[in-house]
């Protein structure tokens, strides 16, 4: 007689309003990625790995670029270098047609080894040191001036080179959203943004373009970008008209959230969030009600990092051990820990199995790999049993977290993409201990060899 | 003309205990219509008592809960369709499952499963953060309402609005401020559960009233009962209420309607101020309130117009209604096996409720002592 | 000292719901934890249990071992079962 098929027994007390069995949806398991089996991926590339999808890129790149351009066809992205700037993730997006936009001298190193002139290149943040500027002015970059001891350095390499920097002005402004974010740029509202653009004019130094804004991050009101663009476009209205300086471009920025959920969103983020059309929507609004708009039709510049690129990052991780916690919650260890998955303080990713499931669903902690109390991957969810070995799909991950991992007590894994024709392809190789090691230097009276 | 026993109808929401949700009214309303068909409940827990109660649903079914998102939703659904039965109308009644219900709206069309709700975009602009807009837009009062996000904010209160104030939570909770102080002290409580921003609202002093009503989503109102609640709980639930006739109030909801061009049920707050003798808008709740068993004593059968809407009938808006009547809510014990409630517990649907009410059900253990 | 005998107490129905008649609480479990429940009911030791799972099921001695004995762990941290001194001493030796 054939056996029965197992899995493994559990024992859960029924609590008045504890979840039930039936409480939490019954989790579908994912095998690929993009037609590529996920065992394939993890003989061939290891585990952890983090995959790339260049289709869904392209998709959502195409989407956004329709979405906004149904509404205003002036417009123009720039690819948000700190969200994600492995060379072949920036290089899509240039392909796509996407400008540079970067916040240090690095990125802006890493754009132009891509082959991006200045001129297709948005300089923003606060620390732009002194060689950076020199280059980017002399390269013809636009730089969105974010203080005034900037504005000043700005001159002083006007007059050191003898040519015009282009700049626009980041402002910071109320949009009815919590928090403000009023440490970049000049404020709107008490006149320090319109009193800076007065002191570009009377300097006659630089060469006033545009304006910047960037309201905050994981937006989720949509309306707040039609109060920053009608601000802006009011500015610009004012400039034109007190200093006759018709401006070339809006600037607003990113922070469109992504289908992503925060940890204290109780929806998930697909449902929660409003879509790209919606964003699209409330900015166009702002701009076909500007006169300045209707005269001029500056180009509006976007900055979306996360919106773009999230959905199409995936981190494949395995179980290394199982455990019973005091509380009669299981516990899942992964191979992968909050190290690498830098979001997981913000998000409650997905997590997906990657292979069919078997076992009964039990209340379950997933944690990484680290030797530290800290390393929770997700809190309490209903989970399937797994076996040892079994994998997992973490997402979205594609945002932020190739930018802002950490290396501890283990290598960075491969980071894989997913070409369009199916083909994978590895786009940062694995670390070695030489890589790790290649920067140390050991004193001479500490050899111990 | 009721509507045909054929039509199998869901109806999400059954506990009606200390937190009483507004599935068992409903139920309860499509019964008195006459309604003789398949009703089934959608429940998040086996402790909802309405699964339990003679006469309400012939089946229940657990969900996941709407944090699971839609497709989650979606898959629980396909199941019930596949094995068991049929769904032609659902009627959710909870607001945390409404926006998955809304962005399921077109997918369940597609099963042959109708409702009749509001759209996203009026969903959210009844967010509380976001009901000060219906003033601007619209001309509808509402109190004041400042947003704040740091305790500093808080210090500045009294330069914008008069104290008292009501300090409240995103979602939920609400308390009465006298001083900055006590605006600090449940800032610090409010943000700690519910997140950010808090909600400094206008203290208005004054009569609150309620109105159930339904709209056609092209500004018109097809039903609407007025209520003064007579007893609240310290929770803020009404266990008592009576059917009232105000003219002005009766403009103000229309006026509502009218602007919104609300589609499906809703809820109004409404509150008279003593000091202008305005009416404003506190909040809009996008479904039915848990009193609506009072509608129909009342003349106006919400529930069935509802169904009827969703099924796609036209309906000559009810402008009728009988004026005094009251509820008073009664809680009642139901004695079952708790194998019963087992039996929902582990494998997540219980069936024929009507026929074999729970109450006369033996217990099924396999060994019922034990050992 | 402990007792062994928590769980015969359990009332069990077909569909893997528990209570406990003396605690009030309640339980859900799957198929392969009623058969273990049962097993420990007609009094079988640990290698016995084991031994009728395998024979029954599809699954090899060292996932069986595992998952028995985390199963056994959450027994005990509600209250259901506790090992005698004896048992201890045995599972020791071996």
């Amino acid at each position: 007689m054939a056996k029965k098929s197992y899995y493994a027994p559990t024992i859960e007390r029924k609590v008045a309003g504890a979840p039930g069995k039936f409480a939490t949806s019954v989790p579908s398991y994912q095998d690929n990625i993009d037609e590529i089996p996920i065992k394939a991926l993890i003989e061939n590339y290891g585990s952890p790995l983090f995959v790339f999808s260049e289709k869904s890129i392209r998709w959502k790149f195409k989407e956004a670029q329709r979405a906004f351009s149904l509404h205003y066809p002036n417009v123009k992205f720039g690819w948000s270098y700190k969200t994600n700037y492995l060379q072949a993730i920036c290089a899509t997006f240039h392909q796509e047609g996407a400008w540079a936009e970067v916040v240090s001298g690095m990125e802006y190193e890493r754009a132009r080894l891509l082959g991006i002139p200045g001129k297709k290149i948005i300089f923003n943040g606060p620390s732009k040191t002194k060689n950076d500027l020199l280059k980017a002015v002399s390269e013809e970059a636009t730089i969105n001036i974010d203080h005034l001891d900037e504005l000043f350095l700005l001159e002083e390499i006007s007059v050191e080179l003898g040519k015009k920097p282009r700049v626009g002005v980041r402002v910071n402004m109320d949009t009815g959203i919590y928090p403000q974010w009023s440490r970049f740029g000049f404020n709107y509202e008490n006149r320090e943004a319109y009193r800076a653009v007065q002191r570009i004019v009377t300097g006659n130094k630089l060469e006033l373009i545009g304006l910047h804004t960037h309201i905050g991050t994981f937006i989720l009101e949509p309306n707040a970008y039609y109060i920053a663009a009608a601000k802006l476009l009011n500015l610009a209205g004012y400039i034109e008209t007190d200093f006759g300086i018709t401006l070339q471009f809006i600037d607003l920025g990113g922070g469109i959230a992504s289908n992503n959920t925060l940890c204290e969103q109780y929806l998930p983020g697909d449902i929660a969030s409003p879509n790209i059309e919606q964003y699209a929507e409330a900015i166009g609004k702002a701009f076909n009600e500007s006169p300045f708009c209707r005269k001029n039709q500056p180009t509006l510049f976007l900055e979306s990092g996360r919106a773009l690129i999230d959905e199409a990052g995936y981190l494949v991780s395995s179980v290394i051990g199982k455990k019973t916690l005091v509380d009669g919650q299981k516990a899942l260890i992964l191979d992968a820990g909050v190290n690498i998955l830098y979001t997981s303080n913000w998000y409650k990713h997905k997590f997906t199995p990657a292979q069919p499931i078997t076992g009964t669903i039990e209340n379950t902690v997933i944690y990484g790999p680290l030797c530290m109390n800290i390393d929770v991957m997700r809190h309490g969810i209903r989970f399937p049993d797994l076996k040892i070995g079994d994998a997992v799909i973490i997402s979205p991950v594609g945002a932020y977290n190739v930018t802002q991992w950490m290396q501890f007590i283990t290598y960075r894994p491969n980071v894989v993409l997913i070409t369009v024709n199916g083909d994978v392809e590895i786009i940062r190789e694995k670390e070695t201990l030489k890589d790790i090691l290649h920067k140390e230097k050991l004193p001479k009276h500490l050899n111990l060899s | 003309m009721t509507i045909p026993k054929e039509l199998v109808i869901a109806v999400t929401g059954l506990n009606a205990g200390e937190n009483p949700q507004p599935g068992v009214p409903v139920i309860r309303s499509l019964r008195k219509a006459g309604f003789t068909g398949k009703i089934i409940g959608l429940v998040y827990d086996s402790f909802e008592s309405g699964i339990y109660a003679p006469d309400m649903a012939d089946e229940v079914y657990e969900m996941p809960y709407p944090s699971e998102g839609a497709d989650a939703i979606m898959a629980r659904l396909e199941y019930i369709m596949t094995v068991h039965t049929k769904i032609d109308v659902l009627v959710p009644t909870l607001d945390s499952e409404l926006l998955p219900y809304i962005s399921l709206e077109n997918k369940l069309k597609s099963y042959g499963i109708k409702m009749y709700l509001p759209t996203r975009e009026q969903f959210m602009m009844r967010d509380k953060t976001e009901l000060g807009k219906l003033n601007e837009n619209f001309g509808i009062l509402t109190p004041k309402v400042l947003l704040i996000n740091d305790t500093a904010q808080a210090y500045k209160i009294p330069e914008k609005m008069t104290l008292p104030v009501m300090v409240k939570g995103r979602f939920y909770e609400a308390y009465k401020a006298h001083n900055t102080e006590e605006i600090t002290k449940y800032f610090n409580s409010l943000r700690a559960k519910w997140g950010l921003p808090i909600i400094i609202q206008e203290f208005l002093a004054g009569e609150e009233y309620n109105v159930s009503a339904i709209g056609d989503g092209k500004g018109n109102i097809v039903c609407s009962i007025p209520i003064k609640k007579t007893v609240v709980t310290e929770k803020g639930k009404g266990f008592a209420a009576v059917v009232i006739k105000d003219a002005t109030l009766d403009k103000f909801t229309k006026n509502i309607m009218k602007s919104l061009k609300w589609r499906g049920p809703l809820e109004l707050e409404i509150l008279k101020s003593n000091k202008d003798k305005q009416y404003y808008l506190l909040e809009i709740n996008p479904r039915l309130p848990a009193w609506i068993g009072l509608a129909i004593g009342a003349g106006q059968n919400i529930p069935e117009i509802l169904v009827k809407l969703a099924l796609g009938e036209k309906i000559t808006p009810l402008k009728k209604y009988t004026v005094g009547k009251i509820f008073v809510r009664h809680s009642e014990d139901i004695i079952l096996d708790i194998a019963t409630m087992g039996e929902l517990t582990s494998i997540g649907e219980l069936h024929d409720l009507r026929t074999k009410p729970v109450t006369k059900r033996k217990s099924k253990f396999m060994d019922n002592k034990g050992g | 000292m402990g007792t062994n005998d928590n769980f015969k107490r359990l009332a069990m129905s077909e569909n893997g719901f528990l209570f406990d008649p003396q605690t009030g609480h309640s339980y859900t479990v799957n198929e392969i934890s009623m058969e273990i429940l049962s097993c420990l009911k007609r009094g079988m030791d640990e290698s016995g249990i084991i031994k009728h799972i395998m024979d029954n099921y599809d699954v090899t001695e060292d996932q069986i071992k595992r998952d028995y004995n985390s199963f056994i762990v959450k027994l005990k941290q509600y209250s259901l079962y506790e090992e005698t001194d004896k048992e201890l001493a045995k599972k020791f030796k071996k």
